[in-house]
């Protein structure tokens, strides 16, 4: 114990004083949140998409007492486009990036019984915000559609003096989406906005994890490349108390590291209210954030335990590093794994994913927000047992000789 | 089997090999206590990884090393209470002070009460101003940072201290002054001291008994009159040359 609190007033006397370190471990989280939110959810929907909707047809024609006209239609095109954030225009330019083209001929085959018309919509690839605006010309034209087949039923009713009511006709089954939580309950709206949050909650994990790793494995190799590790090594300082004294000195890097991702998780929910009016911080709930605090210090726990064996027992420093490096990029990618899917609920045998600690870590945090805590208590547990039970192994795994005679 | 009060270190026949490459090939000596003991060789010659074994920081090949009446590698953590090391180009830990550097090795052998005597004479010995020792280590020139790493060896009174190549890379005024405050510790608390280096003048000026080592083998031991009668020398780097085989040894 008393070697233990010696090696831990080392440790700390120099955290302290290492205050660019430091600060990037306040920092990381508390920057890089907010940002991603701001890229992730606000970017998108600024991105500047230009469409262009052409009417070659000019023409107008009518349904029984439903008059429609090629130039009212991309009229409506191009309203609604431009009040969901995209730029449009009426003539073919070199800017547009989505051209649809009503052709000659379009209404009056709009309003037949016996031809279908027909637009053409070009695009061009390569922005994730290019899709989103043919989805919206999608959903307007189908709009537009409906709307066109809704006269005709009517019509058509009237001239064989029957009473038709249109959804019997278009819409036979009516398909009516329930939404409920993983916990049973209804589904409140915006849920699926407070999903996401979370996932990108889960990712930045791996934020709070990097800097504070390079900081543990430094810890570590910085004693060999700065020549102090062999004289503290010949002191009467025992092994266990070298290995538990920098992993204690770690976990305090992790309370500072939690205490970041809190930060920068209440800004990144305020980002986009902020940026884009949208209310999403009602969605900050107390649970969320001391999950968020409690996975973020188990996340550097977790390093520092699978980082310990690889740095006690490499061959060189660089070995090290890059092993540490290593270890840095599996739970990057892990956590980044959570954005897309729920690693919790993989099939035989890609479950088996979810022994990955990290993995772990990302579930607590998604079935936090879903509700489940006792099932992220119990992810966080594992965890925490995963690393402490590492961390003790680590300190038999000592070996002075080995640490002593590792290249630099 | 316990030593004799009078031996601090025995060897026997030590061996010591990384993977194919045998660094030490059957090395014998003893060390008395109270001498300041040389090991001379040039770079290369298996120095270093001889101290690092009695020091307890490597385990031997074959052979045997006794430290104290202790065992290496068997007894390594009572070795360690009574040994101070002293590795070659050992740095100070750079964000902290000068004070707390020392403050940092005293800990590891007294724990934190009642250190400040210790402290104290790590001052004195490292002569260095409180105003120095208060700033951080890595403000200080490559002298001053020895004289704190050689008094922070010091200070702590060991029954043995190693030091390995204590004024390798240093001046000539601070290359003295270390020599000195060895010299003046030895005198005043009779510890018994390793000392290696590939000096020879400084050796000489130093030690009561030296080892000349080369190739990982001991080519003699002795006072340094004994090794230059029996080589038949006019000083100890011809004494090596004669020893070790030639110019090209």
């Amino acid at each position: 114990m008393r070697d233990l609190s010696i090696v831990l007033w080392k440790e700390v006397k120099e955290m302290l004083r290492d205050k660019k370190t430091l600060l990037m471990v306040i920092l990381t989280p508390i920057v890089t949140l907010p940002f991603m939110g701001v890229v992730l959810v606000y970017l998108p929907a600024v991105q500047e998409v230009v469409i262009a909707v052409i009417d070659e047809d000019l023409s107008e024609a009518s349904i029984g007492n439903f008059s429609v006209s090629s130039q009212s239609i991309a009229l409506f095109l191009r309203d609604y486009l431009t009040h969901f954030g995209f730029l449009t225009t009426s003539e073919e330019t070199e800017v547009a990036q989505v051209i649809l083209k009503i052709p000659v001929g379009f209404v009056a085959n709009l309003t037949s019984y016996e031809h279908q018309a027909s637009v053409i919509l070009v695009k061009r690839l390569g922005s994730p915000r290019v899709d989103q605006a043919v989805a919206y010309v999608e959903l307007l034209l189908n709009h537009i559609s409906r709307i066109v087949s809704e006269a005709k039923v009517y019509n058509l009713g009237k001239l064989a003096n029957l009473t038709v009511k249109t959804e019997a006709v278009l819409n036979p089954i009516a398909l009516r989406t329930v939404a409920l939580t993983p916990a049973g309950r209804p589904a409140e709206a915006g849920e699926e906005l407070r999903l996401y949050l979370s996932r990108m909650l889960a990712v930045s994990l791996a934020f709070v994890t990097t800097p504070a790793a390079s900081y543990i494995a430094d810890s570590l190799v910085g004693e060999k490349e700065r020549k102090t590790l062999e004289k503290l090594l010949s002191t009467p300082i025992s092994r266990t108390s070298f290995i538990l004294g920098k992993s204690l000195a770690a976990s305090l890097v992790g309370l500072v590291g939690g205490a970041s991702s809190v930060v920068g998780a209440v800004l990144l929910y305020l980002a986009p209210t902020v940026v884009h009016s949208a209310n999403v911080a009602k969605y900050v709930s107390p649970e969320v954030l001391v999950v968020l605090f409690c996975s973020s210090y188990t996340s550097i726990l977790v390093s520092l335990s699978i980082s310990l064996p690889i740095v006690l027992r490499s061959p060189s420093i660089r070995a090290a590093s890059i092993s540490s490096a290593s270890v840095i990029g599996i739970a990057s990618v892990t956590y980044l794994a959570s954005l897309f899917v729920n690693l919790d609920e993989l099939r035989v045998p890609m479950s088996i994913l979810l022994a990955i600690p990290y993995a772990s870590l990302a579930s607590a945090v998604i079935r936090t927000s879903l509700g489940e805590l006792l099932r992220a208590v119990a992810y966080l547990t594992y965890s925490l047992v995963f690393s402490i039970v590492l961390i003790l192994a680590s300190t038999k795994l000592l070996d002075p000789e080995k640490m002593v005679i590792s290249r630099v | 089997m316990r030593l004799s009060n009078s031996v601090v270190v025995r060897v026997l026949n030590l061996r010591k090999s990384f993977g194919k490459r045998e660094v030490l090939r059957g090395i014998n000596l003893e060390v008395t206590e109270g001498e300041v003991f040389g090991i001379v060789g040039p770079n290369g010659a298996g120095k270093t990884t001889l101290l690092r074994i009695v020091a307890g920081l490597l385990k031997p090949s074959a052979g045997e090393v006794e430290v104290l009446g202790f065992r290496v590698p068997k007894d390594v953590d009572k070795i360690r209470r009574f040994v101070s090391y002293l590795p070659e180009e050992a740095n100070l830990y750079g964000r902290l002070t000068g004070f707390e550097n020392m403050k940092l090795f005293a800990m590891t052998y007294f724990g934190s009460k009642n250190i400040d005597e210790i402290v104290r004479l790590g001052v004195s010995i490292a002569g260095i101003s409180e105003q120095d020792l208060k700033r951080k280590a890595e403000t200080y020139s490559k002298g001053m940072s020895r004289r704190v790493a050689v008094a922070s060896t010091l200070m702590v009174k060991p029954r043995l201290a190693i030091l390995d190549e204590p004024t390798v890379g240093l001046d000539v005024v601070s290359a003295r002054y270390v020599r000195e405050i060895i010299k003046q510790f030895a005198k005043e608390f009779g510890t018994t001291i390793i000392f290696s280096s590939h000096n020879m003048f400084e050796v000489s000026k130093l030690c009561d008994r030296v080892a000349l080592i080369h190739s990982g083998r001991i080519v003699a031991v002795g006072s340094i009159e004994q090794i230059l009668a029996d080589a038949g020398a006019g000083d100890l780097e011809e004494a090596f040359v004669k020893l070790a085989g030639g110019e090209n040894a």
